[in-house]
């Protein structure tokens, strides 16, 4: 094999979103085609499927095969990338019958809310009817093939890399115009003869053709480019040009010859083609009705189920296999608590400055985002709380005064002023401390008062926890409520002999959603009927729901919680804002203004006025104009604590966006840092510290577009919250306006903190926790 | 759904393997035959900006154009201000998407005029060098190149919006009171 053809053959350019983009394309078409083939197997048969994986391949082997680096080369492969994207990728995807498969496989969430009502818009099905016309479809066709043939488009093309995705773009978009009406993809209804396909065909092969013949015959290279890059294998510029030409005249010509043909015999030989228009109709319709049933029928036990999921399951359904877990984090909250206190006060060298603010963070945000509230279920901190129950008698009720999050939220506004202030990331010994005063206080009080008056009244994680776990796609609940219905003992929240109940009085039945959670699986061990599960629930659509809740109430009688909301989503934002330059910068200038040469006045003012004062404001201001504009007539406190929940996802996305930022820019930490205590102990076995891992890794775009694309889906979920949350209140209205008016404040004030988050992810960050302390 | 989550998790592990070389050839820099070779310089980005650049090259045999693997090629840029500081990088085509051309990654710290050297080595030949100069330029703003990334969310809200407009129109509320 010459080395050029071996150079060829390994060439093959690596382009994640593209991957990306068809892997989730196929998961989404083969899950709505194997839930399709299982109602109607004689329709959905294995042909379809293999149509439309041959298509997305099409495109995978024109966009990132050895076809796209050698593109720019020569013409000719050019040329086959070309008719790929044109000729081979559309019919093949057509083929496949992609509109059903595509809507039943993806989210119902989504099918519901955004695609089958677009797909049901009138002027919609009347513009696509239009454009896939013969009509129409076929000067598409034509006029996007010779534009992009013409030499100053095509060597733009060349020239600028944008252009040419533009280019490829329009090629697939021509194509799949041009082919709709050839292939007639179910459910599609053409009103037209089929007659005027045969026409159709021949005018795009005359077309193709003439384009061909141009290029096989011209006597000058066409794309000056060609004659500026080095020649492969000896073939000059305008061999290569008329080879192209030969390419494109011949497998082109077949391509629109092979189903003229084909359509011609079914035409002429006289097909039940009309019957079948007729059947299919009828089917389509059918078909859509059945979707949209089987889209609200659900069958209890039909959902996914974590505790049935081998292994994993068994083990979070043993009894004893949360504590083995909390043991594991007990442990290494003891190391951490050591390292801090007797360790280098360095972060980056110290494990308390890196496994809690570099590891688990990102991990915990992570895990809410993949699963749920997980590290509620691992606490260490209430571990103490089962050795406090054998020794002391925890028998007081919690004080009245202090039901709810008041506590709870003034701790966490504490914390989050308290680690600006006192860099709480850099310092190993405050962390120690924390980490034991967490200990301490979970110990006392779990002591004195009865259930989990910790976790549901003081601890701020826990809290971050439960408001974050409501956009998680996980949540313990029970898994068929007929046998709750009969049962007498609610074991669930009263408890068994052995098992204790629901320690923050969630009631299986009535609790809906993750908020005051803890995923103990306490309500899952003492059901005698194994009805409990950690089950698979769409992510936020507990958010705009107002059902009174079990050991919640309604969340708009809950001032408290929404002010939680509320601090942790700005709480997130300023967190983030503290470790960008111009916000440091300028937190400078305010102190060297106010005469100040340290900056705890400055943070301690960004801190009171990102917390306190501008919430405030924007919640008023937005409260106020929803009622005006909504005519509402419910009362403010009201209002506001119902829409501060759309909050939830915008805010959690500026969390993962953070966190996940420090943990993929910063995880090899752990490497040195452990080898660093390990030797510390007396140990060499990993050897003397590698202290170039410590040192953050630069900002990449592709970092940086993960911490775009989850501000935008935050956003997204964010404003489909807020529209829900109005809709369900602008009811109260006659007026069928009223949702947008009563929403349209609240939009405002998504879309300003959405451009607050793109802005900080732009900014140049200080990168706490690694020993570098350089900003990227 | 979970067929969903799978491909999904395969579509964001393919993410993660992302890395920031390319090394596809670029613009034509230089093209020379040298003895019994022709090379050609090719770089990227187009236009040059300071940070990360590919410098790539194509080596061939003259006569019969075929390509010529394995040679040694370092690649040694100077700033022009500054002639005693220099970045070298060694080209390989485990760098470069297209197998016919060894990229070398250079980091350029500053804009202005460039001067950098290839030198080629090839075992009993001679060594062979080309000299291009090129101009770098200020990167733009990181906002400029990725926009779309932020921008996006304005096409689902307008077509949810279309929807909400249709089906309002055919509805008697909004959203059905079932919340």
């Amino acid at each position: 094999m010459s080395a050029t053809l071996e150079s060829f053959l390994r060439s093959w350019p690596y382009d994640p979103w593209l991957d990306f983009a068809l892997l989730v394309t196929w998961g989404v078409y083969l899950r709505g085609w194997l839930a399709l083939r299982r109602r109607d197997p004689a329709r959905w048969q294995f042909g379809r499927l293999t149509a439309f994986t041959c298509g997305l391949v099409a495109v995978f082997l024109a966009l990132a095969s050895p076809i796209e680096p050698f593109a720019a080369l020569l013409l000719q492969v050019h040329m086959a990338q070309h008719l790929l994207l044109m000729m081979v990728a559309p019919p093949l995807i057509w083929l496949g019958a992609p509109l059903f498969p595509l809507l039943r496989g993806s989210p119902a969430t989504i099918r519901h809310a955004w695609l089958l009502p677009l797909l049901r818009q009138h002027g919609l099905r009347k513009f696509s009817a239009a454009l896939t016309h013969p009509f129409a479809a076929l000067p598409l066709f034509v006029g996007v093939t010779l534009f992009w043939h013409t030499p100053r488009m095509y060597e733009l093309a060349l020239r600028d890399s944008a252009w040419h995705v533009a280019e490829h773009a329009c090629f697939l978009a021509a194509g799949l115009v041009f082919w709709y009406p050839v292939v007639r993809p179910y459910p599609s209804r053409p009103r037209w003869s089929p007659w005027l396909l045969l026409p159709y065909l021949i005018l795009a092969d005359v077309q193709n053709t003439v384009l061909a013949a141009w290029l096989t015959f011209s006597g000058t290279v066409l794309y000056p480019h060609y004659t500026q890059v080095p020649r492969l294998a000896g073939l000059s510029a305008l061999n290569d040009q008329a080879a192209a030409g030969v390419l494109m005249w011949v497998p082109g010509s077949v391509a629109f010859l092979a189903p003229l043909f084909w359509i011609g015999v079914r035409l002429l030989t006289g097909s039940p083609a009309k019957q079948q228009d007729t059947i299919r109709q009828r089917s389509a319709t059918l078909r859509i009705a059945s979707l949209h049933a089987a889209a609200y029928r659900q069958k209890p036990g039909a959902d996914f189920d974590l505790l049935r999921v081998p292994l994993l399951g068994s083990f979070l359904s043993w009894r004893h296999g949360r504590k083995v877990l909390q043991i594991l984090l007990t442990l290494a909250a003891g190391l951490i608590v050591y390292d801090g206190l007797c360790g280098p006060q360095l972060g980056a060298m110290n494990l308390a400055g890196v496994l809690p603010w570099v590891h688990w963070r990102g991990f915990l945000v992570l895990g809410l985002l993949a699963a749920g509230n997980f590290f509620c279920l691992a606490c260490p901190f209430t571990l103490p709380r089962s050795l406090a129950g054998r020794w002391f008698r925890a028998d007081r009720a919690w004080p009245r005064c202090l039901r709810g999050k008041w506590t709870a939220l003034t701790l966490l506004i504490l914390f989050l002023w308290a680690y600006e202030i006192f860099a709480l990331w850099d310092s190993p010994w405050w962390t120690a401390w924390i980490t034991l005063g967490y200990f301490l206080a979970a110990f006392v009080i779990d002591s004195l008062f009865r259930g989990a008056a910790f976790c549901k009244y003081v601890c701020p994680i826990g809290q971050f926890n439960f408001v974050s776990a409501m956009v998680s796609p996980l949540e313990v609940k029970v898994r068929d409520p007929q046998v709750c219905a009969s049962c007498t003992t609610i074991e669930c929240i009263r408890g068994s002999d052995s098992v204790p109940g629901c320690g923050l009085e969630l009631f299986q039945p009535r609790k809906q959603g993750n908020l005051d959670c803890t995923f103990c699986l306490d309500c899952a061990h003492a059901c005698p009927h194994e009805n409990v599960g950690i089950l698979a629930v769409t992510p936020t659509a507990q958010l705009w729901s107002d059902r009174a809740r079990s050991g919640v109430g309604r969340f708009s009688q809950r001032p408290d919680l929404a002010a939680l909301v509320l601090i942790l989503t700005f709480g997130a934002f300023i967190n983030a804002a503290g470790m960008v330059g111009p916000v440091l910068a300028w937190q400078d200038r305010i102190s060297a203004l106010l005469g100040q040469s340290s900056r705890y006045l400055a943070v301690s003012l960004f801190t009171l006025l990102g917390l306190v004062v501008v919430p405030i404001l924007i919640v008023s201001f937005a409260t106020e104009l929803s009622r005006r504009w909504g005519r509402l007539s419910t009362c403010r406190l009201e209002l506001a604590s119902r829409f501060a929940w759309a909050f939830v996802p915008l805010g959690f996305s500026m969390w993962l966006a953070h966190y996940g930022f420090h943990l993929l820019t910063g995880w090899e930490t752990i490497v040195p840092v452990s080898q660093r205590l390990i030797g510390d102990l007396g140990w060499t076995a990993l050897g003397p510290p590698e202290w170039s891992c410590a040192c953050c890794r630069p900002l990449t775009d592709w970092l940086l577009r993960l911490e775009l694309l989850s501000l935008d889906v935050g956003l997204l979920a964010s404003l489909y919250a807020a529209w829900r949350i109005a809709g369900d209140d602008a009811n109260e209205s006659a007026d069928p306006r009223a949702a947008c008016k009563v929403a349209a404040p609240w939009v405002v004030a998504l879309l300003l903190l959405f451009a607050i988050g793109v802005w900080i992810v732009f900014q140049p960050m200080e990168m706490r926790g690694t020993l570098s302390g350089e900003t990227f | 759904m979970r067929l969903v989550r799978i491909m999904f998790a395969f579509g964001l592990m393919s993410l993660s393997l992302a890395t920031q070389a390319r090394g596809d050839g670029g613009t034509v820099r230089a093209m020379e035959r040298i003895d019994d070779c022709r090379i050609t310089v090719f770089t990227s980005p187009t236009p040059l900006l300071t940070g990360p650049i590919d410098v790539s090259v194509l080596l061939q045999d003259a006569a019969t154009g075929e390509v010529i693997a394995n040679a040694h090629i370092e690649v040694t840029a100077r700033a022009a201000e500054l002639p005693d500081f220099a970045i070298k990088s060694i080209a390989t085509s485990e760098l470069a998407a297209n197998k016919l051309l060894q990229a070398a990654q250079l980091d350029l710290p500053q804009t202005g005029w460039w001067n950098a050297e290839v030198n080629v080595q090839r075992i009993g030949q001679q060594t062979i060098r080309v000299q291009l100069e090129f101009e770098a330029a200020p990167p733009p703003p990181r906002w400029t190149i990725l926009w779309p990334w932020f921008c996006w969310p304005a096409i689902p809200i307008a077509l949810f919006c279309l929807g909400q407009c249709y089906s309002r129109r055919t509805r008697p509320s909004v959203i059905p009171h079932q919340i």
